[in-house]
């Protein structure tokens, strides 16, 4: 989908004027961010929308998240343990320490 | 249809806001005042009445700190199309050149295979393959100088959202201060409304939102409360009104400056008394 997000009150305004025009090209409104569908006609409205603000609109792809594709399995699994860990103060460094859930610094320097 | 663009777009070309632009400074008291009927709304006119006599809101303090702040942010314009484009090019320029290394490949074999000289094509394919790893290196160097302008581009839009915020927060106070103001002098407001033609205190309400009363006589009660420096116009509804008046623009608006501009398409200056009347003493509009 296309994310666009802007960064000014009037880009703000051109983008909810765009969101209440075009509502089915909208997926979600937040509230000065929008994502669109992937279409021409959704990215169309986008590029104009950064022709009119400039650098006040940011318009990004992005893609669907699939944990199964992108992730190792110790990831998900680190995460579905922490969510389940006894000790809910527990940081998740803490609780990675000595087992054998990943690193936070490993992860961060990992790209998905 | 939905095409026409709904916003007020930025004529001009560059549309890289420069902070001075997408919040309004407080108006001078004359700006708003100074022509009626009035375009701002009672609030806006009782806040620069208020003003105009001196008044400052208890939020001013934090308003000077927003302004100063504000005019402090310097961003950049983010502008990713030539690193982007770059980006496309020299992807598409390595597809084609795959495209071809496979093709002059495939050319070669077949040469093989019939027993035909395929030096040529070797030499061809030799060259192909000499420009496809020079188009590879360009694509990786236009991908890190993509990545390099959207760090910075990042770091730009940290700064753009920063001077959104205090934008937002600048508009809330100011629209804080204006409330405040308006209801400072709305007593005086409501009194004043008694003096004005047309004007009604029973229709003040307890504040500016409930008043609904003549807007024309709200901003000519609005002006007698004000010490205006400048000249206050009337036209139309508000010049007739104050014609219509048995007491002097002076004594009903407490205001030097008066300037009476209504159908006659005359424009009379009344400073002085015994103004009243279409084509008396009146000069044309300069």
């Amino acid at each position: 989908m296309l994310l666009v997000v802007t960064y000014s009150a009037a880009a703000r305004t051109g983008l909810r004027n765009l969101c209440r025009r075009h509502e089915s090209v909208v997926a979600r409104r937040f509230g000065r961010a929008a994502l669109l569908d992937e279409t021409e006609y959704a990215a169309f409205l986008a590029l104009r929308l950064r022709e009119s603000h400039g650098g006040d609109v940011q318009i990004e792809r992005t893609e669907p998240f699939n944990e199964f594709v992108t992730l190792d399995s110790a990831v998900r699994e680190a995460a579905a343990a922490y969510a389940d860990r006894d000790a809910k103060s527990t940081p998740y460094a803490a609780f990675a320490a000595g087992t054998e859930h990943p690193d936070p610094d490993a992860m961060r320097g990992s790209e998905l | 249809m939905t095409e026409a663009a709904s916003t007020p777009s930025n004529a001009g070309g560059d549309a890289e806001g420069d902070g001075s632009t997408d919040v309004a400074g407080t108006p001078d008291p004359t700006a708003v005042l100074g022509r009626i009927p009035a375009e701002a709304g009672l609030r806006r006119q009782l806040a620069a009445a208020a003003r105009s006599r001196g008044r400052t809101a208890s939020v001013a303090g934090e308003i000077a700190d927003l302004e100063a702040e504000l005019a402090a942010i310097d961003v950049d314009p983010v502008d990713l199309t030539a690193a982007r484009r770059r980006v496309a090019e020299a992807t598409g320029e390595t597809e084609r050149l795959k495209e071809r290394v496979a093709a002059l490949r495939g050319d070669a074999r077949a040469r093989r295979a019939v027993d035909a000289d395929p030096d040529e094509t070797l030499e061809e394919l030799e060259a192909a393959a000499a420009e496809l790893s020079a188009a590879q290196t360009e694509a990786i160097a236009a991908e890190q100088a993509l990545e390099r302008a959207r760090a910075e581009a990042a770091r730009n839009r940290d700064e753009r959202r920063r001077r959104l915020r205090l934008r937002d927060r600048l508009r809330n106070r100011r629209r804080t201060a204006r409330r405040e103001l308006a209801g400072a002098v709305y007593p005086e407001f409501r009194r004043a409304l008694a003096a004005v033609p047309g004007g009604r205190p029973s229709a003040a309400g307890a504040d500016p939102s409930a008043y609904d009363g003549d807007p024309v006589a709200a901003s000519l009660a609005a002006v007698r409360i004000a010490a205006l420096d400048g000249v206050v116009e009337l036209r139309g509804d508000a010049a007739r009104a104050v014609r219509g008046s048995e007491r002097s623009t002076r004594s009903l608006l407490r205001t030097a400056e008066v300037r009476l501009r209504d159908a006659c398409g005359r424009s009379d200056d009344t400073s002085g008394p015994g103004e009243r009347g279409c084509g008396r003493g009146a000069r044309p509009d300069g």
